[in-house]
């Protein structure tokens, strides 16, 4: 609790000078509200922002869901068979480089702007870095420990099993913190692109009518909502790659 | 004269590093293991020694001769021989009485518990089993590794330097604790070691390999009778052997 002590003495004391400065300026409330503005635009807005979240959250959890199952999938079956590796890698590295945001206008003329097109986009962002970071997983598996299972007479099956797939977890698992992240963005970012619902429309809305104030409350629920999802993620790894946390603390081996 | 347990014939097996750089790693290896015996490979480090056990465990795949088990060819079949590893391998994600109970798991039998509480007892691994291997020394993974290779319950066991990493005190109980079911279970047991002194305390007859390629030079009896008291290391006859032995290995 400590350690958390003093950087969060230090932020309310940038709070108390942003406060203090705009007051000092007489700055507009529309161009930079003072911090007291923007917490009680919480206060007054508390009901629209969760209406809006709603759907936000929908669309990240169901998009970083199938996104992160079908990149599982894609990574599990290019390790059983090399063919299928040989042939879909080279693509796997090549679209690494997309920036599949991109898609999204592509995805609202195809789907329109209800929900679909959200889920879609949020899924096609988030396979590539849980694919990637899976087979890297399943590829860097102790030699010996397949031996070992090998050597008691286990098949491949038995070998993925008790040895790749507890050894790549943590591999998945920092693969999906980093599509959790993506997954967020790009829900506020399709939502951008035409929404009747969503944080990301409120943002827009919020911006302009020169609600500034508002517009801080939603991306600081925005940046809330992100680091809730890694959260989860993390203590959902913890849970199922205890050993994992055991060895390594802040990801040095100890 | 009992017929041999397990055959190695005329090995030969080459790994090839890159393109045009191969390493010859076993030259014509041939040995035999009777019922209930035990015999020791020595040679120096890096001589073959462990793909010869990788082979005779079906790991590697021979390039030429051949391994019998009760005269049937076992060339590249796993889970015929018990095997402990060099390096006690254990999986990080699996506690070590998990990790004991491996063989159980892989063949999907069911584990009797009253046979391996005992054993885990005589190990001295009673307090370690709720632990994960990355936090226990490397002297009780040893021990670990060496009880899952047992329990695994083949006729043949293959040890790769076993009791490398045990204290003077632990070891002395431990190989005597292994002289006795090795007495009672009738196991044969092919031993790979760089441990002079081991190889004469344990086994019936020592290879003597020569270093790459890895090549058989010489068999030799070991004279004492059994059991094995602690006094015949002091007679001449052991010194005598110990250093024909060093003068082997050395070339």
């Amino acid at each position: 609790m400590y350690k958390h002590f003093i950087p969060g003495l230090f932020f309310c004391f940038l709070l108390i000078i942003w406060e203090l400065l705009v007051k000092l300026f007489r700055i507009e409330a529309w161009l930079l509200p003072p911090p007291s503005a923007i917490l009680f635009s919480f206060w007054e807005s508390g009901s629209l922002l969760w209406l809006h979240t709603d759907r936000t959250l929908i669309e990240t959890v169901a998009g970083l869901g199938a996104g992160a199952v079908s990149g599982f999938i894609l990574a599990v079956a290019m390790d059983f068979s090399p063919f299928f590796k040989k042939l879909l890698y080279p693509f796997l590295l090549l679209t690494q480089t997309v920036p599949f945001i991109t898609l999204a206008p592509l995805l609202v003329i195809w789907f329109g702007f209800g929900i679909t097109a959200k889920i879609i986009l949020i899924a096609v962002v988030c396979f590539f870095p849980v694919a990637l970071n899976m087979k890297e997983g399943l590829e860097s598996t102790d030699k010996n420990l397949q031996k070992l299972v090998r050597s008691l007479g286990g098949d491949s099956r038995k070998i993925f099993s008790l040895v790749k797939l507890p050894s790549s977890l943590p591999y998945f698992f920092s693969g999906l913190r980093i599509a959790a992240a993506y997954a967020v963005l790009s829900a506020v970012i399709s939502e951008w692109i035409g929404s009747d619902r969503g944080l990301g429309i409120l943002l827009i809305r919020s911006s302009k009518s020169f609600q500034t104030d508002r517009v801080f409350a939603v991306i600081i629920f925005i940046a809330f909502i992100t680091l809730s999802l890694v959260r989860s993620i993390d203590l959902l790894g913890k849970k199922i790659i205890p050993w994992h946390y055991k060895y390594y603390k802040d990801g040095v081996k100890i | 004269m009992t017929s041999p347990v397990l055959e190695v014939k005329s090995v030969n097996k080459t790994y090839e590093i890159t393109e045009n750089k191969r390493l010859k790693v076993l030259d014509d290896v041939s040995l035999e293991l009777k019922l209930n015996e035990i015999v020791a490979v020595v040679g120096p480090s890096a001589c073959g020694k462990s793909t010869l056990l990788d082979c005779i465990s079906g790991l590697s795949v021979v390039d030429q001769g051949q391994i019998l088990l009760h005269k049937n060819p076992l060339n590249g079949r796993t889970g015929k021989v018990s095997y402990m590893m060099q390096d006690d391998v254990m999986l990080p994600w699996k506690n070590l009485k998990e990790n004991i109970m491996l063989p159980y798991e892989v063949n999907g039998s069911t584990i009797p518990p009253e046979k391996t509480d005992f054993l885990i007892k005589l190990f001295g691994l009673r307090k370690f089993m709720g632990f994960y291997p990355g936090e226990v020394s490397g002297g009780t993974k040893q021990r670990a590794s060496l009880l899952r290779a047992y329990v695994s319950g083949h006729e043949v066991l293959l040890l790769d330097e076993p009791f490398g990493k045990l204290d003077a005190i632990t070891r002395h109980g431990i190989l005597h604790w292994f002289l006795t079911i090795w007495q009672k279970k009738k196991l044969s047991v092919l031993l790979v070691t760089h441990d002079i002194d081991e190889a004469l305390y344990l086994s019936d007859r020592i290879y003597v390999m020569s270093a790459s390629p890895g090549k058989i030079i010489s068999e030799i009896k070991v004279p004492f009778k059994r059991p094995r008291t602690d006094d015949y290391i002091a007679t001449p006859q052991y010194s005598g052997l110990k250093l024909r032995l060093l003068n082997l290995i050395a070339g």
